[in-house]
């Protein structure tokens, strides 16, 4: 059979956790750095250099945040590379966030010379793009355009997902680490109308099956 | 609590979270948790086949049966449970299920998910065509993976199913004519009283086949045999009879609100009903 049996899978999603991990700690020991031996701040008012694990936004992925003057807005931009569990195809993926945070972070600890905060929760919406460009894609079947040979309207675009962000994070130090629950709007719409089916059939109120929560490392500059 | 170990709490509560929450890597995943079974596969559903075939030829010696019909369940998923406990309720009399295509919306890992959580709760064996929802995305991938190869077929007490994919603008090549035909013939020594041919687009869609090609799957049933063909897409139900090829060609509708079909099949006659949760209605040719 073309699946692997559970307990192999249990296996390669703990490895591909402890590389994120082992990724996450590495990116901040070099975006720190960065940070110390750079004198002059980013173009384009990028604050942040960001990273990111899952959360549709693929099993990696590594961009730049560009908060508003108030840093009540936050945009941010990450490619990601998605290797899919079973075919072992690997595709691309940009996303564009858009997050609105209401909430000042509070402070939870301090010690001398660090405080840790936290950011109860923030929310917002994204576009996810498969990439085709680089990635092999059949053109029929994941497109950013409806190919002419369908009638028009027949399928939406299925290379583009919109998405709604909700997430909480911690602030310490220069960095902010962060958990961020995301839903494409086809999730969206399949919780409204069979949200008895999903919640009795999946974890944590049929959230299981339509969410995926990503994990996320941002080195202020 | 100092600030080391509150950092510590925190990456171990977000390793936690990030370890439930699936293999959800992008929206194009391909590794629907609930599908990883052999109960899915092609293969197996055969096996089981046979298994009923023999206890019913050692145990009744019956040659009638019924197939439950389902199409077009899409984002459906809660009505798709409902029909699939209804028809689990008739197990005494319906032996096994055809779903004629469109079991998702847009080919998604999420859409398969449901489909096979629902499918675990039934013991009759069951087959699926693919249909052209289905293909979008990488929905052909996890098909394969899930329940096997795309045209096949299967015997039951004397008839014959050829199911086939008929998606054409998805899939280049299909329908596969010549496996129709290969398919329809005789095998020596093989009693056959039915040959149903069975796929999700139907060869009399004018928007997809064109009159040639229309045509040309038309006369591929006739000159196989075959006399019966079942079809879903087109979300309304339909029974027609084209006099000339001696040819019935039963749409059933899409499963939304709890509709089904039900194909009843004897040595020499078959009929379909159309049913909605648990009332059914005889479908008569137009």
């Amino acid at each position: 059979m073309f699946f692997s049996p559970k307990g192999k899978t249990v296996i390669t999603k703990a490895a591909i956790i402890l590389f994120a991990m082992a990724s996450l700690c590495s990116f901040n020991a070099v975006a720190a750095e960065m940070v110390q031996n750079s004198k002059q701040s980013l173009p384009f008012g990028i604050k942040s250099i960001v990273m990111q694990g899952y959360g549709y936004s693929g099993n990696i992925a590594v961009g730049v945040d560009i908060p508003s003057d108030s840093e009540l807005f936050h945009f941010i931009t990450l490619l990601g590379v998605a290797q899919q569990t079973h075919s072992g195809k690997r595709h691309g993926l940009l996303t564009l966030k858009g997050n609105w945070h209401p909430f000042s972070p509070i402070p939870v600890s301090r010690s001398p010379g660090q405080t840790i905060s936290w950011e109860p929760f923030y929310t917002g919406l994204s576009v996810i793009i498969h990439d085709c460009i680089f990635s092999d894609c059949d053109d029929d079947r994941v497109f950013y355009e409806l190919p002419d040979k369908y009638p028009a309207d027949y399928y939406p675009r299925t290379a583009i997902a919109f998405a709604l962000n909700m997430g909480s994070s911690i602030v310490f130090g220069g960095s902010v680490v962060y958990a961020e629950l995301v839903i494409t709007t086809q999730g969206l719409d399949a919780y409204y109308h069979n949200r008895f089916f999903l919640a009795d059939n999946y974890d944590y109120w049929g959230l299981k099956s339509i969410a995926s929560l990503g994990i996320g490392l941002k080195i202020h500059y | 609590m100092n600030s080391d170990k509150t950092l510590m709490i925190v990456i171990f509560s977000l390793t936690f979270f990030f370890a439930v929450s699936g293999c959800k890597s992008s929206p194009w995943e391909d590794c629907p948790e609930n599908c990883q079974s052999d109960r899915f596969s092609i293969e197996t559903n055969l096996a089981l086949l046979k298994e009923k075939e023999k206890s019913i030829q050692i145990n009744e010696g019956r040659t009638d049966f019924k197939v439950a019909l389902i199409a077009d369940s899409q984002r459906h998923p809660e009505d798709l449970d409902t029909v699939i406990e209804l028809i689990s309720n008739r197990r005494e009399e319906i032996d096994f299920i055809l779903f004629l295509g469109d079991l998702t919306d847009a080919g998604l890992e999420m859409e398969f998910d449901w489909v096979c959580k629902i499918l675990k709760k039934t013991d009759l064996p069951f087959f699926a065509v693919i249909g052209n929802h289905d293909l979008l995305n990488y929905g052909e991938e996890i098909w394969r993976g899930v329940f096997g190869p795309l045209d096949y077929s299967l015997s039951f007490l004397g008839t014959k199913f050829i199911l086939f994919n008929s998606n054409k603008m998805e899939s280049s090549g299909a329908p596969n004519l010549a496996f129709i035909k290969a398919q329809a013939k005789i095998e020596p020594g093989e009693t056959r009283f039915h040959t149903i041919a069975g796929a999700h687009v139907p060869p009399s869609d004018g928007s997809i086949f064109n009159s040639a090609e229309s045509k040309a799957i038309k006369d591929t049933f006739m000159e196989s045999g075959i006399h019966v063909s079942i079809h879903g897409h087109l979300h309304k139900s339909s029974y027609t009879y084209d006099e000339t090829r001696d040819l019935y060609q039963y749409i059933i509708s899409r499963l939304e609100n709890n509709k089904y079909g039900i194909l009843t099949i004897t040595r020499n006659e078959f009929s379909f009903e159309n049913c909605s949760n648990n009332s059914c209605t005889v479908a008569l040719p137009e």
